[in-house]
């Protein structure tokens, strides 16, 4: 184990918004699982994450309350597994004490990891999630012959000090402009579930097919499935006669890893923002995919990306910000979150990409979902991820209303695309 | 696999409509496959209900901790000091009597109707001990017995109008129903202070706020159930910007 010369670190910058703006609605708590061939044994389980944890320290913590901020504080235990019981990606008392800004589920073949937005993104759990894994299949048999790579961390490898960065300040620039301002973005007017409840459904699809359609259109997967959802709420729009008086407009998360060399373990991403407004007519779906294409060749730059870094960084740099105590800002931020963030959003949609595993134990484990964390301002999202042959599309919805859905799922099985659907709804 | 008709999409054996569209799967014979159909999720629990329960139980256990120690510190400084008896059994009254309100409060008990007959009962009780503190009944069968049951009426009636009415537009009814539980209580409240103050009745400013809040609320109910489409065409004419 590593000595750490101090037992607390500050949240990096994307993270420091979460904690103050979660509510019974808005848990900012999202899920990646696995499921197996096999019963999951939880005795095992609990061994491997013991064992796998000392490999990520920087998650063996708690949430602190500090007088101005949050921090996380280093901690001696060990978080227990439990049964899931609940619904998925509900909210978590981790501000209490010795409670961990994740939790590790089982349920018969499926392991499930449902970890807070304050501590890490997709790219940091999923890292999290295989090496957990790999750990428990090491258990289940001594004799398993792994190889590197694949993004997976051993319980026994040191530990990069690059891992623990903010990248967001180290790659933040001063002197450069804002981004443009946000508008108010149109949304879906569905009628939002009782407290506590989180309804999921996805589609498992086979990759192949998708995937010939995007290079048909010479774009990428997440492209053409953006382009589909677009197309969707369009069909939605003028199916129900809904009177549109916003853009449609998408948020995309990036991943930062892909433009910066960073390997950071905790957020790094910003959020990308194509829009169409569905006012000025119909679109055809090849007009649709023209201006998602280039709309992501212009913003997916460092040029572009780095006026979002430096006005995230900015404002928390702000002295005036950093000076309001954390009870103020825990009032102030849910509000200025829906003005400024989750208004100005349709709906979000968040590629996780191709998980692979290593040839050993790629063929113990059945698939990945990924479901997006609920949140009251849009009542709708997407998470998808693709293991093996197969793509899962899920949609995270604070409704019982299953419009969207419907007409998108129906529209990959017009393309006579096999769809197969499962959902946690009763 | 079992799939629906009117989506295209495969579905688990144990679904029965589609998620999508809600249309009913037809059944295939599941003998012909022997694929094992599992739950993919937990029938789920709803955690916000189960927390919020939580820190309800701790606030209350708190509380009565909080009632209880008050009462052992009333009861000692009476046996001790031997002072002032009256003041003191006033508190002991009152104290443990919000004890019954909070817990009535906190809704342990789950039907409503219940809940506001037993919220008079504890208030019947307290007026009775307060009243009788001094071992003489002077106002609580007069005054407070006839308030109270007029006040449990008025509310089980606006609970029940309530709850007939949940499924109408709320900004209409929720007033409406204000408006008469208030007018109904402000008439009958004067007639039980004027009766027992002179023994004759004699309405005066209950009938001003009687007949203003039950005219607010025959608007709004009526101009809710019954504006001809003539009347309706009319306003949106003059009024039209
Ligand atoms: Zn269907």
């Amino acid at each position: 184990m590593r000595q750490h010369s101090k037992n607390w670190y500050k949240l990096d910058n994307a993270g420091k918004l979460y904690p103050s703006i979660t509510s019974t609605r808005v848990s900012t708590v999202f899920r990646v699982s696995a499921t197996l061939y096999d019963e999951v044994n939880p005795t095992l389980l609990q061994t491997a994450l013991n064992n796998i944890i000392e490999r990520f320290p920087y998650y063996k913590v708690n949430l602190k309350r500090g007088l101005f901020w949050y921090y996380f504080e280093y901690t001696g235990n060990c978080p227990v597994i439990e049964k899931e019981t609940f619904y998925p990606c509900m909210f978590m008392y981790y501000k209490r004490k010795k409670s961990f800004p994740f939790r590790v589920l089982y349920y018969n073949k499926k392991i499930s990891i449902e970890i807070s937005h304050s501590i890490t993104d997709g790219t940091g759990v999923v890292i999290f999630l295989k090496s957990l894994l790999l750990e428990y299949f090491r258990l289940l048999n001594n004799n398993l012959c792994l190889e590197k790579d694949h993004g997976i961390f051993f319980s026994h490898d040191p530990i990069d000090q690059e891992e623990t960065e903010d990248a967001f300040h180290k790659y933040y620039q001063k002197h450069i402009p804002d981004p443009p301002k946000l508008k108010k973005a149109f949304h879906f007017p569905f009628k939002l579930n009782a407290k506590g409840e989180y309804n999921i459904i996805t589609g498992i699809i086979p990759i192949e097919p998708l995937l010939a359609a995007a290079k048909k259109h010479h774009v990428s997967l997440t492209q053409y499935l953006l382009a589909l959802y677009f197309d969707t709420i369009q069909e939605y729009i003028h199916s129900n006669k809904v009177k549109l008086r916003h853009p449609v407009v998408m948020n995309v998360p990036v991943n930062l890893r892909n433009l910066y060399p960073s390997k950071t373990m905790r957020n790094f991403f910003i959020s990308i923002t194509p829009q169409i407004d569905f006012r000025l007519g119909t679109y055809s779906f090849d007009e649709i995919l023209d201006y998602i294409k280039c709309y992501m060749k212009m913003s997916i730059t460092r040029k572009n990306i780095s006026r979002y870094i430096h006005k995230n960084v900015k404002n928390e740099k702000s002295l005036f910000v950093r000076l309001i105590p954390l009870f103020i800002k825990n009032l102030l931020l849910p509000v200025l979150y829906n003005k400024y963030a989750e208004r100005n959003f349709t709906s979000s949609i968040s590629n996780l990409g191709q998980i692979t595993m290593p040839k050993s134990i790629e063929n113990k484990i059945e698939r990945f979902e990924f479901y997006p964390p609920p949140s009251r301002g849009n009542i709708i999202k997407l998470g998808v991820v693709s293991y093996k042959d197969k793509i899962y599309i899920s949609f995270g919805s604070l409704t019982k209303t299953t419009e969207i859905e419907k007409i998108f799922f129906r529209k990959i099985r017009r393309m006579n695309i096999p769809v197969k659907i499962e959902t946690n709804r009763e | 696999m079992p799939y629906c008709p009117k989506c295209g999409v495969e579905i688990d054996y144990t679904i029965k409509n589609c998620p999508l569209c809600t249309f009913p799967i037809p059944k295939i014979d599941e003998d012909t496959n022997p694929i094992s159909t599992e739950n993919k999720f937990p029938h789920p629990e709803n955690i916000y209900y189960e927390e919020l329960l939580k820190m309800k139980n701790q606030a209350f256990f708190a509380i009565s901790i909080l009632i209880f120690s008050a009462v052992l510190v009333l009861m000692t400084i009476i046996s001790i000091f031997k002072v002032s008896q009256l003041a003191i059994t006033y508190s002991i009254i009152s104290v443990i009597s919000a004890w019954f309100y909070i817990f009535l409060f906190f809704g342990y008990i789950r039907s409503k109707y219940y809940s506001i007959l037993a919220l008079g009962f504890v208030t019947t009780c307290l007026t009775y001990g307060l009243d009788n503190v001094d071992k003489e009944i002077t106002w609580f069968y007069s005054y407070a017995l006839h308030i109270i049951v007029l006040s449990v009426l008025i509310l089980l009636l606006l609970l029940y109008l309530y709850n007939r009415s949940k499924l109408k537009n709320q900004f209409v009814f929720i007033p409406a129903h204000l408006c008469i539980g208030i007018s109904l209580f402000s008439a009958a409240l004067e007639c039980i202070l004027d009766f027992q103050a002179n023994r004759a009745i004699q309405l005066s400013w209950s009938l001003i706020v009687f007949i203003v809040l039950m005219s607010i609320a025959l608007i709004l109910i009526g101009l809710y159930y019954k504006l001809p489409d003539r009347m309706k065409e009319k306003i949106k004419r003059t009024l039209h910007i």
